[in-house]
């Protein structure tokens, strides 16, 4: 029987609350994932289309009917934006025609036969059924020369067997409603024309129109049906976040992130691709700035420092965490900012010469019979090289801002401009920069873990055989340590990608994609946190922005995940020595 | 030793050490590394120079207004912010405001941390799924604190205080009371931020321990319970402090996730108050991270005249660095007082 | 560990109380909170520090992180002020109708204008429209034609005209954008080469900063050693912001969640008696606004009066 006395009953509450404790969080760290999901997830939902019931009231709605220009079965007149309106007459071209002049210039673009036309998306472009049973759909574009004709790109085409009685434009997006024979109600989504809603109306038809952005309604005969139309911004086509998309008023397909219209009339544009970019690109540069800081100190503390001297001056390089990354963004934005020529100029120089001059200096400090260096007493070596470092830097730098002065122009700055380079002020080697300082430290301690936990033992053997110390560390040690150095470089391009405060100040937020080092770029993380604490709740924009959070989410966990069974990978090859 | 076996010894000797090249080579690759270090110190302290030199030259020389000295200037800076002109506040409500969230975030943070890295470690069983769970945790602490600040605002600020409002609260809506960023929610936030960074430290320092503890401590008649939380859990607390250090400074230096779930520009009440029981959990905050990002993107900085942003920055970096020597002294303490005598 | 807990058991306590205790302290005639737009910010924190001076017992806090945050903010109770340099779309006035079952009300609280600022060093004085809309907009905006990329674009001569015009704007959510590309882009959408800029401030910072920097601004940040250009219409005629024929004056609005009647006693019609007194006026004007016209709209003494 077991024992029921107070502490076992202690024991057993005191473990029942770990693990209670224990589940709880675990749950919910994981279900954080889950819940940014289950937010996120209205995003791909489709457009609907629900009947809401019929009227037998027309008489007020028939009115309402012939006021609508649409006469399909004659000819057609919209209004375009700007002065130019379109006018099409079955069987006969269609013709731009300014209202102030009357001047008349004929489109031959559009099908000249043709059942039904309607405006769509707010006049921004045009459906027209042709009689070949194709619906197609054109973008208006304003012309390049002022006051000349606007003019229309074809931009989809779909197939329509059925012959089209009438048509009407969604007054905000470029959805069509269309009536065709014998009596369906199909609703056409051109930002996703292969889903189509369809309806089967008791009645034939005769007439429809939109009542509001949601609100459709069918004059059938004596009653009409009205219809609740229901969409996202994207209407359901999540390719839309990440192909190249036809935007309205644009000659071709692009990545544009424009999720705030300026009006209703315009339309929201959801491109994540240039956002996914910039924050890839951010990470890169700072790993190339980080990587060689990082890992050049992790080789010497891991490896060629002794235990106590290694436990004094990690603290002492943990001390750069000290600095969060909004204070190393304003240091950015106001000290490097502006004098980022002469900064650049000074970092070329210095990766150029520095490693020279610390050789250098490093032999010149060994020989002339000082020893001032001593390979038995490497702890010191950080400490008595300092002015060497300084110098090296110093001078490195300065021959670099000199040498800028012989360049084809007279500065860096000019010799770009002469190679058609323009040095943006927010550009994403400043960006880099600061990152790469931001994340020397993360990357530093992973690494520095790594080195040190390969056994001495064995580089010890190595050293007794005769090699010399950094052979010893290059082919004993360095390959034992390489899959912790990768998952300290992977690590360090998850913290990148994640940063906020110096990409939100630095980088200018211009969501291009462009690879030149010498522009700006725009982040996830900047855009959410812009754009997230303004979102109205359960809008399309704040689903698009939760996906964006989770891609970040996802890339950072798959990179840290990969870091950690490489690190794991690296314990078990070296418990066992 | 015969002359031939010397030379023999010594041309081996040559041999083996490899050439003067190699020699060289090792030279200058120690060197480099060695400047690396070098380096990164050098550029912690040229930027806390450049942090200082600034804020002082603005102290004793700079703008301001007629007739301030360094000490009124010092003293609007800390306490009263609008004599500056500069429309910032002062730096006093946001410091509080982030020890506020620092303490709060400890409460929430450390039993839950503890907790779930004793459960790792102690009570579940080490199955192909614990260890997914432990990576998982591990690369939870590298998720982008943004995320974090996402989930927060819609998990706790719009879900939770939704209900607890309508709960609770209901004759205050639509007025919201806990549906809304407020300190509650920052501190919850920024403890689910430090949750994974804290598990990891302790289950290191819990995994370190030898397996001989446990053991002596069962085999002396201690139930489960009494292993863990007398034997165990004191022999790891140096790793528990290690993770409330890491959590400390990365509280009081992050400010994106508060961007959406608590810090505002300007409150004029501390979020204290003189009745029970002293702390205001709903109302917003300052915190002088976003203090420092206020002031740097929302208020006009003459070119020449950047000593106030490197004050404010400056007292953000005083600070986190202080709440680390006092975590560290703190865990001195604490260790100091506990005489673990540990024979293994 | 004993204290530890001790520690524990306090705060729960607390924690517990204090939720019992709250709904007392969040009394609504006594906090203000105003939510909106940066470019008022300034102004709003001069105010609310003068307000506060006289009136302890009300709490305030600001956020002004932009105009569009102030329309969500009312309508879900997050603030009793809205601050925006917009008026509000139909797409939020119904959002807000269909939440709360009534109408905001919209004061018009002041004049600015949005400028186009430059360098000091900058030699060029003016812009037109045409200019503005193609430097500043997607190719084809306003019915223009061909991206403007240098300052020879801009009327500026050798050698500075051969350098690289740097875009600097405001982000999507500032009330200054909107009314940026609703009225000097004609809607259309801005260049993705726009650099983007959280705050005013930060927009004026880095033009004081960079020769080669043209933006757009709120009259209010063009402070300090800015260089503010003038407009040239159509007649050649060079048009300075305080002229009243500037083509991009704006008014700028603060949006109540009920009523004045409703709203009769509350924080907010303190505040508002408070702005539109002598002293608030005084501020107002030395802040760089301009006090509104009394036209059709509500304006600030008439929201005032009838709160009292």
């Amino acid at each position: 029987m077991p024992v029921v006395n107070a502490r076992a009953i202690r024991s057993f509450l005191a473990g029942l609350i770990v693990r209670f404790a224990g589940f709880a969080v675990i749950f919910s760290l994981l279900g954080m994932f889950a819940q940014m999901v289950t937010v996120a997830y209205p995003i791909l939902a489709p457009s609907t289309l629900t009947p809401l019931g019929a009227d037998l009231k027309t008489s007020a709605y028939g009115g309402k009917l012939e006021e609508d220009p649409v006469d399909s079965t004659c000819n057609v007149s919209l209004s375009v934006a700007g002065d130019w309106s379109l006018e099409g007459v079955v069987g006969e071209s269609w013709f731009w025609v300014n209202s102030l002049t009357g001047f008349r210039v004929e489109n031959t673009d559009l099908p000249k036969v043709w059942s039904a036309a309607t405006a769509v998306g707010s006049n921004r472009g045009v459906a027209i059924a042709a009689s070949d049973g194709v619906i197609s759909h054109h973008h208006f574009l304003a012309s390049t020369r002022e006051g000349d004709a606007p003019w229309s790109k074809l931009v989809e085409k779909i197939e329509w067997e059925l012959p089209v009685i009438k048509a009407a434009g969604h007054p905000r997006l470029a959805v069509l409603a269309l009536l065709s024979e014998p009596s369906n109600l199909t609703i056409i989504d051109f930002r996703n024309p292969q889903v189509q809603l369809t309806y089967a109306l008791s009645d034939k038809p005769s007439g429809l129109f939109w009542e509001s952005p949601s609100l459709l309604r069918i004059i059938t005969g004596e009653r009409s049906e009205l219809f609740e139309f229901a969409t996202t911004d994207i209407g359901g086509a999540w390719s839309r976040l990440i192909k190249p998309v036809h935007y309205e008023g644009y000659t071709a397909p692009t990545f544009l992130w424009l999720p705030l219209p300026s009006s209703e009339a315009a339309e929201p544009k959801y491109s994540i691709a240039p956002l996914l970019f910039g924050t890839l690109k951010a990470a890169f540069l700072a790993l190339l700035v980080g990587a060689p800081l990082s890992l050049g100190a992790a080789i010497y503390v891991g490896f060629f420092m002794s235990p106590v001297q290694r436990g004094r001056i990690r603290p002492v390089i943990d001390m750069l965490t000290a600095f969060p990354t909004v204070v190393l963004g304003a240091i950015g934005l106001f000290w490097i900012a502006p004098v980022f020529e002469t900064v650049l100029t000074g970092l070329i120089g210095i990766a150029i010469l520095f490693p020279f001059f610390i050789i250098l200096g490093v032999f010149a400090m060994r020989s002339a019979g000082l020893r001032l260096v001593r390979l038995d007493a490497l702890d010191d070596w950080p400490l008595k090289l300092l002015p060497v470092v300084a110098t090296a830097i110093v001078l490195s730098a300065w021959a670099g801002i000199a040498a800028s002065g012989f360049l084809p122009g007279g500065s860096l700055v000019q010799y770009l401009e002469g190679q058609g380079i323009t040095l943006a002020y927010f550009n994403s080697l400043l960006v880099g920069l600061v990152l790469g300082v931001a994340i020397t430290p993360t990357i530093f301690s992973v690494a520095e873990e790594a080195i040190h936990s390969v056994p001495k033992n064995l580089a010890s053997g190595a050293l007794a055989l005769g090699s010399t110390p950094w052979q010893s560390y290059r082919d004993i040690v360095l390959p034992l340590a390489l899959p912790g150095m990768i998952a300290a470089i992977m690590i360090g391009f998850g913290r990148a990608a994640g940063e906020t405060m110096i990409l939100l100040m630095l980088s200018g937020n211009t969501s291009i994609i462009d690879v030149s080092v010498f522009e700006g770029l725009r982040s996830v993380s900047a855009s959410l946190a812009l754009e997230l604490p303004e979102a109205p709740r359960d809008s399309s924009h704040y689903y698009v922005l939760f996906v964006m959070g989770l891609l970040l989410f996802g890339i950072t966990f798959v990179v840290n995940t990969l870091a950690e069974i490489i690190k794991d990978s690296v314990k078990a090859k070296t418990q066992g020595v | 030793m015969s002359e031939a076996n010397k030379k023999f010894l010594s041309s081996t000797h040559r041999q083996l050490t490899g050439s003067r090249l190699e020699r060289l080579r090792s030279l200058a690759m120690i060197g480099l590394s060695a400047s690396m270090v070098t380096t990164i110190i050098l550029i912690s302290s040229g930027l806390f120079l450049l942090l200082v030199t600034s804020a002082l030259s603005w102290l004793i020389g700079g703008s301001g207004p007629e007739g301030a000295n360094w000490s009124t200037k010092l003293y609007s800076l800390v306490f009263t912010g609008s004599d500056l002109g500069n429309g910032i506040s002062a730096v006093f409500p946001a410091i509080f405001g982030t020890l506020a969230l620092v303490i709060l975030m400890t409460v929430f943070v450390a039993p839950l941390g503890v907790a779930t890295a004793l459960y790792l470690t102690e009570y579940a069983r080490p199955t192909w799924y614990t260890k997914l769970i432990r990576i998982s945790i591990t690369n939870l602490a590298g998720v982008p604190a943004i995320i974090y600040g996402v989930f927060g605002l819609g998990f706790f600020v719009y879900g939770l205080g939704g209900q607890v409002d309508q709960l609770f609260f209901s004759d205050q809506l639509p007025n919201p009371t806990f549906g809304t960023p407020g300190l509650l929610w920052a501190a919850l936030t920024m403890a689910l931020l430090n949750l994974p960074i804290v598990i990891v430290a302790v289950t290191e320092g819990l995994d370190a321990l030898p397996s001989d503890l446990r053991e002596a401590s069962v085999a002396l008649g201690a139930t489960q319970g009494e292993t863990v939380f007398k034997a165990v859990l004191p022999a790891a607390m140096p790793s528990v402090f290690t993770g409330l250090i890491l959590a400390t400074a990365r509280t009081a230096g992050e400010v994106a996730p508060l961007l959406l779930v608590g810090a505002v520009k300007f409150a004029p009440s501390l979020p204290f108050s003189e009745r029970l029981p002293f702390i205001e959990l709903e109302q917003k905050f300052m915190h002088v991270g976003f203090q420092l990002f206020d002031a740097v993107l929302f208020n006009r900085v003459d070119p020449g005249d950047l000593g106030w942003i490197a004050s404010v920055a400056l007292v953000l970096v005083l600070l986190i660095s202080s709440l680390n020597l006092i975590a560290i002294a703190v865990r001195a303490l604490v260790l100091g007082r506990q005489e673990v005598a540990n024979p293994f | 560990m004993k204290l530890f807990r001790r520690c524990l058991i306090f705060l729960a306590v607390n924690l517990c109380l204090n939720t019992a205790s709250a709904d007392s302290e969040r009394n609504p005639n006594n906090t203000l909170i105003i939510v909106g737009s940066d470019t008022l910010s300034g102004l709003m924190t001069l105010w609310t520090q003068r307000f506060y001076s006289k009136n302890p017992e009300i709490s305030v806090e600001i956020q002004a992180v932009g105009s569009a945050a102030a329309p969500p903010a009312l309508q879900q109770g997050t603030a009793n002020v809205g601050t925006m340099s917009r008026p509000m779309n139909s797409d939020e006035v119904a959002a807000f109708i269909a939440e709360t079952g009534r109408k905001p009300t919209e004061i018009v609280i002041a004049e600015d204008a949005v400028v186009f600022i430059v360098h000091p060093s900058n030699p060029i004085e003016y812009v037109t429209k045409n200019m503005i809309a193609r430097t500043f907009g997607m190719p084809g905006t306003c019915g223009t034609s061909g991206r403007i990329l240098t300052w020879r674009g801009l009327s500026a001569s050798h050698p500075f005209g051969r350098q690289r015009i740097q875009v600097v704007g405001r982000t999507a959510t500032s009330g200054t954008y909107q009314f940026f590309r609703s009225r000097a882009l004609c809607g259309g959408d801005p260049g993705v080469f726009i650099n983007e800029i959280p705050g005013g401030a930060g927009v004026a910072n880095t033009v004081a900063r960079l020769p080669s920097a043209l933006a757009y601004s709120a009259m209010t940040h063009a402070n300090g050693d800015i260089k503010v250009l003038s407009v040239m219409d159509e007649k050649n005629k060079l048009v300075f912001p305080s002229d009243s024929s500037y083509p991009f004056k704006r008014r700028l609005y603060m949006y109540l969640p009920t009523s004045l009647e409703v709203a009769k006693g509350s924080a907010e019609c303190a505040f508002l008696t408070f702005i539109a007194s002598d002293e608030g006026l005084e501020i107002l004007l030395k802040s760089g606004f301009n006090l509104p016209d009394e036209g059709s709209s509500l304006t600030l003494i008439g929201a005032a009066n009838a709160c009292r």
